[in-house]
């Protein structure tokens, strides 16, 4: 009996993302009849209110962070915080409890800085409502950060993002958290995205919606923070972004709730990642 | 929308007695003498019609005196109390009445015990084309039959005397006296209808004649499809089937159909025997077939005969034209986005001829200047030829390919696809009763999807062997049986690359071989009531060198198995067919039928898009089960007096097994693993579909309306409960309606309006990483918006003189006319950009709401094209 072993080896995809731009941009005048308008849709009613979990652990060393809400009806819904829930993360005889923040409701940080370690199992537990959520991870790889290039235009806000990483590679998976500060207000920043490598192909990836472009003056400061995914946490992502980003483009799949890895049916996803984050001046 | 259908309701109603209230069609007579005889009588009727009598003079007793008494009766219902007192039928053609031999009363079955046979093809007058359809009938009695798909009739008769009828639609009746004493040969030419262009119905079998064709088959006229209101140009194919009760397309630009509830890949689209993978181009907006080429389009729903199959919902087959043996024509139509022509060639005046048709895009003005360095075009070739080796034997070739590229032309970086089918065939006729048709068709697919360095392509190929048989046993007893050899060959997604250090997910290509044998006996088991009974037995092997992975019930992977080259896994199956038809009167007919079909290979998928896209066909496997339908049909079909109005009911019930449906978020790309993607259940599909239909006269078309359901279960899906598939749509309204305003001027309508498609709507959202995120319940718990759509063509004939060799015509459609949105998705994850349209966002720190947004596709496409033929 043979166990099946994928194989891969290194792989790197060029530039597919200007090249696949490109055949959006006609694939939109194959399309020149199709419209997209806001419509008043009226939803049927769900089993809301539910937890959600939003806990990234990192290997660096800093206070880490969990955040807790409830899932809600409406798309114009607020947001409703988990303020009154017990929170904490152990690995083996370690335990880090958190408090909750005052400044950001929902928010739960560590009473202590630590980091991920390498080959350690992570569980985190909730306890809230009478009942207790849990779910477990590992410190995932990450490899170097590519290098950010960028798009120019006229205007004031004259750059954009062309190409962060490869949207494929079979043996790397990556999300990549982009703060971009403007110049002369530091301290603030004034947008956030995201960008991904995954070791899949998909075909709403391929062609996707239209999406806001993201302009910024030269001299931005640009804070990237880049997290290694593991297999399951890489799909959990992978079909978050089936669900928002890329919902709407040409080839749609049918559309499903994301698997989350919290016990007890709480929505969300617990992980541990290891981070690499640079800073740079956008020229 | 309800007065849009009443509106319609109203016209049809109102059209379809127009021709009854006629005085030049169905003049009124008055005649009250008391006794008369038969040569007065039918001077008198001349008079008063203008029409004139033609007969043997020795069937009719012109001194014969009748009592013969009618006030203002229209012609038809004259000539009907006329046959009553002389005892002779009649036919109209043209200002012509022409009257038959009497009718022969009771052909008994000791009669058809000693019988002759009567055999030949049916042509077309003008081109030779044969005519796969047409109607022979014997005058007076109820007998009859149908060509077969060559044009290819065979009839049993005892020895006398007979007057044979010859129909077709669009045809000018001919009839055939025969004094018949031994086995004949009657090869017969029917000249076409006397309103030519643009072409239409003129005329249909007389009404009474058994109606041979199977109530369920439906018949796509490819004059009615040419007519259709076209869009960018073309009508197309798939828009034709739609017109058709029980399948529904997916929406607009696709080219995916679902029948009766069956999944988009259960359909088979066959030209000539071989195989069409992806009836596409341009994602789905136009179709590949050319209309000009196809002379015959059969849909089988249910019932379908055993030489036929491997699909489990629709059998889509499509006869192309041979070519006019007699003379050149060429042919074209011009349109800003499309252009198309054909051209026919006899290469040996009355036995030998080609047909080629060559299609191409040319919507570069649309996108170059913005995209100067994009290609973007589709293009279709077609060629046929024939030999007519002699009266036993015919070969013919066809070849049909197509293509679409959507390039980048500096690094040839895109999309494309293609498809190529093509057979030959050789016709036989063995003996006085037995018709052979050999067939060698090969049929691929291939899909590219290519980056500056490396590709992604997906193909699938078939080559197979085939022999049919068609037995004419006795005038009530007729056979079919032959067999199949077809290999396949799959790759289901691999990657290429031009970088020798890439190494990439290993994704097994495939092949497998399947083979038929099939018998199917027809019998008249009284004058009313007909049986056919049936097998089809495949098997289907699949062969190595081959890796193949098990799953356990998690769907992870559990072992690996190599096999070495030979068959490493088969599948063995009987398919047993059963019908019952039974007239209940020479007008009404009652089919019951039931059959058990299995589907080999299945295309992969998740895709809720209309456009085409990546893709991936496997074959069945030991992780693929063969799909199972088992379907139960009861259909009804009544012929109204009014020649050409004909009604027709039919309920059906599927019971489908080991259907496919897909894990959450498959990935279906690029996956080794693609078959533990995959989930498998069972799904249930019931309805009525219901259509009146006129295909004769001024004014003809049909209106349907379909009642349907379509549910699955598929455990681990919707925990595990029961939930509506895509196309599960109640319900389904269509009116197609064609008017000859005067011999130039020709205008047609379709109306569709049907439930909107099942889709998953959120019930609630959650917050992570600043993005909204949709939580679901129920699988496909909501639904599109109801799609309704209204298409109008004018058509004016540009000759004064419709006699003229050159014909020219121009052709004005709207697709959409109502400029009805037809949503084809909703979506949950935009934010408003005014004054452009929504976007997703990108910048996730800014709080803003999102909005529910549709998209619809076409709201409204006008289009004009140039017609010519030479």
């Amino acid at each position: 009996m043979k166990i099946f072993e994928r194989k891969i080896r290194p792989f790197r995809v060029k530039r597919q993302q200007a090249a696949l731009g490109q055949l959006v941009l006609i694939l939109t005048c194959v399309c020149i009849w199709s419209c997209v308008e806001e419509v008043e849709w009226p939803l049927q009613s769900g089993d809301n209110g539910q937890l959600v979990v939003e806990g990234i652990l990192t290997n660096q060393q800093k206070i880490q962070e969990v955040r807790l809400s409830q899932s809600f009806d409406n798309l114009d819904s607020p947001v409703v915080p988990v303020e009154n829930a017990l929170v904490r993360i152990s690995s083996g005889s370690e335990t880090f409890t958190f408090r909750k923040s005052i400044l950001e409701p929902g928010l739960y940080l560590s009473n202590q800085s630590f980091s991920a370690d390498k080959d350690r199992i992570y569980t985190l537990s909730i306890f809230w409502k009478d009942e207790i959520y849990e779910a477990t991870g590992k410190l995932s790889f990450v490899a170097p950060l590519d290098r950010i290039s960028f798009d120019r235009s006229e205007g004031p806000d004259s750059l954009t993002i062309r190409q962060v990483a490869p949207v494929y590679h079979p043996l790397e998976q990556a999300m990549y958290e982009i703060f971009i500060e403007w110049p002369g207000t530091l301290l603030t920043s004034h947008a956030r995205l995201f960008y991904y490598t995954f070791s899949t192909i998909d075909g709403n990836e391929i062609f996707r919606p239209a999406t806001e472009e993201v302009y910024f003056p030269r001299g931005s400061r640009l804070i990237i923070n880049k997290y290694g995914l593991d297999a399951e946490f890489a799909d959990y992502l992978r079909t978050l972004v089936m669900e928002t980003q890329w919902q709407g483009g040409l080839f749609d799949e049918a559309s499903s709730s994301l698997e989350s890895n919290i016990s007890n049916g709480a929505l969300g996803y617990f992980s541990v990642c290891a981070v690499i984050s640079d800073t740079l001046i956008a020229r | 929308m309800q007065r849009s259908i009443i509106v319609y309701l109203l016209l049809l109603i109102t059209g379809l007695d127009l021709p009854a209230q006629d005085p030049v069609t169905d003049p009124l007579i008055t005649i009250v003498t008391e006794e008369i005889n038969v040569r007065d009588l039918m001077e008198e009727i001349s008079r008063q019609s203008g029409y004139n009598f033609s007969y043997d003079a020795r069937l009719v007793d012109e001194n014969q005196v009748v009592l013969f008494r009618v006030e203002r009766m229209p012609l038809t219902r004259v000539l009907e109390a006329l046959e009553s007192k002389i005892n002779l039928t009649w036919t109209i053609i043209g200002r012509q009445i022409i009257l038959n031999a009497p009718r022969l009363t009771g052909i008994t079955a000791e009669k058809e015990a000693a019988t002759l046979v009567v055999r030949g093809y049916v042509t077309d007058a003008m081109t030779g084309e044969t005519l796969p359809g047409a109607t022979v009938s014997v005058a007076g009695t109820s007998k009859g039959v149908v060509t077969n798909g060559f044009g290819y009739y065979t009839i049993n008769l005892p020895s006398g005397h007979y007057v044979l009828v010859f129909s077709y639609i669009g045809y000018q009746e001919l009839t055939r006296s025969i004094h018949l004493q031994q086995d004949i040969l009657i090869d017969v030419a029917l000249d076409i209808g006397t309103i030519e262009l643009p072409d239409v119905i003129v005329a249909r079998p007389a009404s009474q004649i058994l109606e041979e064709r199977d109530v369920e088959t439906m018949i796509l006229n490819p004059t009615v499809l040419q007519n259709l209101p076209e869009f960018g140009g073309e009508s197309g194919l798939i828009k034709g089937l739609q017109t058709l009760p029980g399948i529904k397309t997916h929406s607009d630009g696709s080219a995916f159909f679902y029948t009766r509830g069956g999944e988009k890949d259960q359909n088979l689209i066959i030209i000539d025997d071989a195989p069409i993978f992806n009836p596409a181009h341009l994602f789905g907006f136009y179709s590949m077939v050319i209309p000009e080429f196809t002379k015959e389009i059969k849909v089988y729903k249910s019932d379908i005969p055993v030489h036929l199959g491997d699909r489990l919902s629709s059998i889509v087959s499509i006869r192309t034209k041979d070519g006019n043996l007699n003379q050149w024509q060429f042919s074209g139509a011009i349109n800003p986005l499309v252009n198309r022509f054909s051209l026919e060639l006899p290469v040996v005046r009355g036995n030998s001829s080609i047909f080629t048709s060559f299609r191409r895009s040319n919507f570069e003005w649309l996108y170059r200047q913005n995209n100067p360095n994009a290609d973007l075009f589709f293009g279709d070739f077609n060629f046929k030829w024939n030999y007519r080796l002699g009266d036993q034997d015919r070969l013919y070739f066809t070849l049909i390919s197509g293509r679409d590229a959507l390039l980048n032309q500096i690094d040839s970086s895109g999309i494309s696809w293609g498809n190529l089918a093509s057979t030959i065939r050789w016709n036989h006729v063995f003996g006085k009763r037995l018709f052979s048709n050999t067939t060698l068709y090969t049929g691929s697919y291939r899909y590219r999807l290519g980056f500056a360095d490396n590709a992604w392509e997906s193909a699938i190929g078939t080559l197979s062997l085939k022999t049919d048989f068609s037995h004419y046993i006795s005038a009530s007893l007729q056979a079919a049986f032959g067999f199949e050899i077809a290999g396949f060959g799959f790759n289901p997604g691999t990657i290429s690359t031009k970088n020798n250090l890439i190494d990439l997910p290993n994704i097994g290509k495939g092949s497998s071989r399947k083979q038929i044998l099939y018998y199917e006996v027809q019998a008249d088991i009284s004058s009313r009531l007909k049986l056919k009974g049936g097998v089809r037995f495949s098997t289907w092997q699949n062969m190595g060198p081959a890796e193949v992975f098990t799953y356990n019930s998690l769907s992870e992977v559990k072992d690996t198995q190599q096999f070495g080259e030979g068959v490493y896994q088969a599948y063995a199956y009987p398919d047993p067919r059963l019908s019952i038809k039974y007239s209940i009167n020479r007008t009404t007919y009652l089919k019951l039928s039931a059959g058990q079909y299995h589907q080999y290979i299945q295309l992969i998928s998740n895709s809720v898009s209309p456009f085409t896209s990546f893709e991936v066909w496997l074959p069945s496997s030991p992780n693929i089960k063969p799909q199972r339908s088992r379907q139960v049909d009861l259909s009804l079909l009544k012929y109204f007096d009014k020649p050409g109005v004909e009604f027709s009911l039919a309920t059906y019930y599927k019971a489908l097994d080991n259907q496919i449906d897909f894990r959450p978020h498959a990935n279906t790309i690029i996956n080794p693993l693609l078959e533990g993607e995959l989930r498998f259940g069972v799904m249930d599909a019931y309805g009525l579909e219901l259509q009146l239909k006129k295909d004769e006269g001024k004014l003809n078309g049909w209106m349907n309306y379909t009642y349907s359901r379509a549910w699955r279960k598929t455990p681990g899906l919707n925990q595990g409960k029961i939930y509506p598939a895509f196309q599960d749509r109640p319900h389904d309204f269509a009116l197609l309606v064609n008017y000859r305003c005067t011999p130039r001027i020709f205008f047609s309508s379709y109306f569709t309006w049907y439930s909107g498609s099942t889709f998953s709507s959120p019930t609630g959202f959650y917050r992570y990483l600043n993005q909204t995120v949709p939580v679901y319940s129920d699988k496909n718990n909501d639904r599109l918006p109801s799609y309704q759509r209204l298409d109008l063509a004018l058509q004016f004939t540009l000759n004064r003189n419709l006699e003229n060799r050159f014909q020219h015509s121009i052709s004005i459609s709207f697709y959409n006319a109502l400029r009805h949105k037809n949503i084809v998705a909703v979506d949950f994850n935009k934010v408003p950009n005014h004054p452009d349209r929504p976007v997703v966002p990108a910048n996730f720190i800014s709080e803003r709401d999102l909005v529910a947004t549709q998209a619809d596709l076409i709201r409204f496409m006008p289009s004009l094209t140039y017609k010519f033929k030479l």
